[in-house]
């Protein structure tokens, strides 16, 4: 201790660091300190958890990819018509599905897009289908995109834009040329992040997707199942699984990063 | 500021989230209260038991409703708790186990019924066995969930479950009773499995009711914690049995009549 150099600690750092620790990475070493070889060996030997990761992997690439294009439209929207009542409606619509309790959110699709109204779809209209969790999932991990793509948008120099449109580019032009190649990083954390908040939707998946193990269950029903059938062992080792995916999606995202990174206009 | 104060605040944050996890001790207050658990689908009719327990009394109530397993743990985790009453006779024996209960009995019997919606009724489905047409869109809830775990115990007892499945009628495992009570009320399916009391609940119409003897008893107990209000808990229970009647009302029979 005494041969280290002292470096002046800011108040910040007193504040952020213990907090961080206890309430964000503690827990998460405490679940996978809770990992134990039998859960692990009954988990992956359950067939229905295997389809539970392929569902809840398709139905979370379908919903963040289609998250984050209807992001992309909102994005030209927040560049260019922003004064349009679109807009507006759109602006003050985007957080709704973070805020709704989340089987409100599954059954208000299970009425919108349920029989009733989508019975020329199927027996049970757009319900209980793989397409249904990936709906569900959208519905609650649009808004995240949205927001990045946003924040995104507004870092572009207007400057940038002006010159494509005195080059003779209409805004929808310039928007595909030259917003979206130069906001390719807030676009990938769009992607992540609507991924991730995907992979842990479970309530309004139950409600609108079906959960039927072996069909339409996803890894967030199965986790609490286990919790509630009192597996904890095989619950620890499906969430295990969760933070393993997120971090290696995470991981993927910081790679791209500093890819682009060098590339990435002032 | 060094690396000591730095070190000095992190412990302190820690102990006063130690403080937080262990430092609970249930203040006695002027106002007697009791802390009442109990599942979720009881709620309308201990609403009313409680309020005139209320009265009757002069005690504040305090209830935490919630899914009976969730509840449970809880309980067992030593969150303070008076009284809990299960949706699950099961949830009242493993706390027994646990050594957490004073006292504990059972309380209301429930049956597990065939439910059907508006269009289940066009399709004609009377019984069990309509449940294989084609073309019949089928709910039953979630196995870990007691109501599912009954439902699937009445069909396999009924020699149906397989071909359920492998015909595809079975189309969606919802979480709870009342999610499946949901889907039945809007229509969006055709014929559910629920407890009977939550399809009075909800004014909808069964056709069959399954014996305990296919689906398992279905009994709701309740239990007295150890080291809480035992006293007013057990008043509270005593009460509790005779206002049966507001439980009736919706659908359940008071243990012993069965």
């Amino acid at each position: 201790m005494a041969g280290m150099p002292m470096r002046k600690v800011s108040l910040i750092e007193i504040l952020f660091v213990p907090f961080f620790f206890l309430l964000i990475f503690y827990p998460l070493v405490a679940l996978i300190y809770h990992l134990s070889w039998d859960g692990i060996k009954s988990t992956f030997s359950d067939y229905f958890f295997w389809i539970c990761v392929k569902n809840t992997i398709l139905a979370a690439i379908f919903a963040s990819l289609l998250g984050t294009a209807l992001a992309l439209g909102f994005g030209y929207y927040h560049m260019f018509n922003r004064r349009t009542i679109v807009y507006k409606i759109a602006d003050l619509l985007n957080d709704l599905p973070i805020a709704l309790p989340h089987t409100v959110a599954g059954f208000s699709l299970l009425l919108a897009f349920g029989r009733e109204a989508f019975g020329f779809a199927g027996e049970t209209g757009l319900a209980f289908t793989l397409l249904a969790v990936a709906i569900a999932m959208f519905f609650v991990s649009y808004p995240l995109a949205a927001r990045t793509i946003a924040s995104g948008v507004d870092e572009i120099e207007e400057e940038v834009i002006d010159v494509a449109r005195t080059l003779g580019d209409t805004p929808s032009m310039a928007y595909i040329r030259v917003v979206i190649p130069s906001i390719n990083e807030a676009i990938f954390s769009a992607i992540v992040l609507a991924f991730s908040r995907s992979l842990s939707e479970f309530a309004a998946v139950i409600m609108f997707g079906g959960n039927l193990p072996g069909s339409t269950q996803v890894l967030a029903s199965y986790v609490f199942s286990m919790v509630e059938t009192g597996e904890i062992e095989m619950a620890v080792t499906a969430s295990a699984f969760c933070i393993i995916l997120s971090l290696v999606i995470v991981l993927i995202l910081r790679w791209r990063k500093r890819d682009v990174g060098g590339l990435r206009p002032l | 500021m060094n690396r000591k104060v730095w070190l000095v605040l992190m412990l302190a944050v820690l102990m006063v989230f130690a403080g937080c996890i262990s430092g609970e001790k249930p203040e006695k207050k002027e106002q007697q209260e009791l802390r009442l658990y109990a599942g979720a689908g009881m709620k309308k009719a201990m609403d009313v038991v409680i309020k005139k327990f209320e009265e009757e009394k002069g005690v504040k109530v305090i209830p935490n409703y919630g899914p009976s397993g969730g509840l449970y743990a809880q309980i067992k985790q030593g969150q303070p708790c008076d009284i809990y009453f299960a949706a699950d006779w099961k949830y009242i024996k493993m706390l027994n186990e646990d050594g957490k209960l004073v006292e504990s009995k059972k309380f209301l019997s429930d049956y597990e019924v065939l439910v059907v919606s508006k269009t289940g009724e066009e399709k004609g489905i009377k019984s069990h066995n309509d449940l294989l047409k084609e073309g019949v869109v089928l709910v039953v809830a979630d196995p870990k969930a007691p109501v599912g775990a009954y439902a699937e115990n009445a069909l396999k007892n009924l020699g149906i479950w397989d071909k359920l499945i492998e015909n595809g009628n079975l189309k969606a495992r919802p979480a709870t009773a009342n999610q499946v009570a949901l889907m039945l009320k809007k229509d969006e399916v055709d014929a559910g499995i629920d407890y009977r009391s939550v399809a009075t609940m909800y004014g909808l119409k069964y056709v069959e009711v399954f014996p305990h003897n296919l689906t398992g008893e279905i009994v709701f107990g309740v239990g007295i914690i150890k080291g809480g209000n035992e006293e007013l808990a057990k008043e509270f229970m005593n009460f509790a049995f005779e206002n049966v009647q507001e439980f009736t009302k919706y659908g359940w029979d008071a243990y012993e009549k069965s």
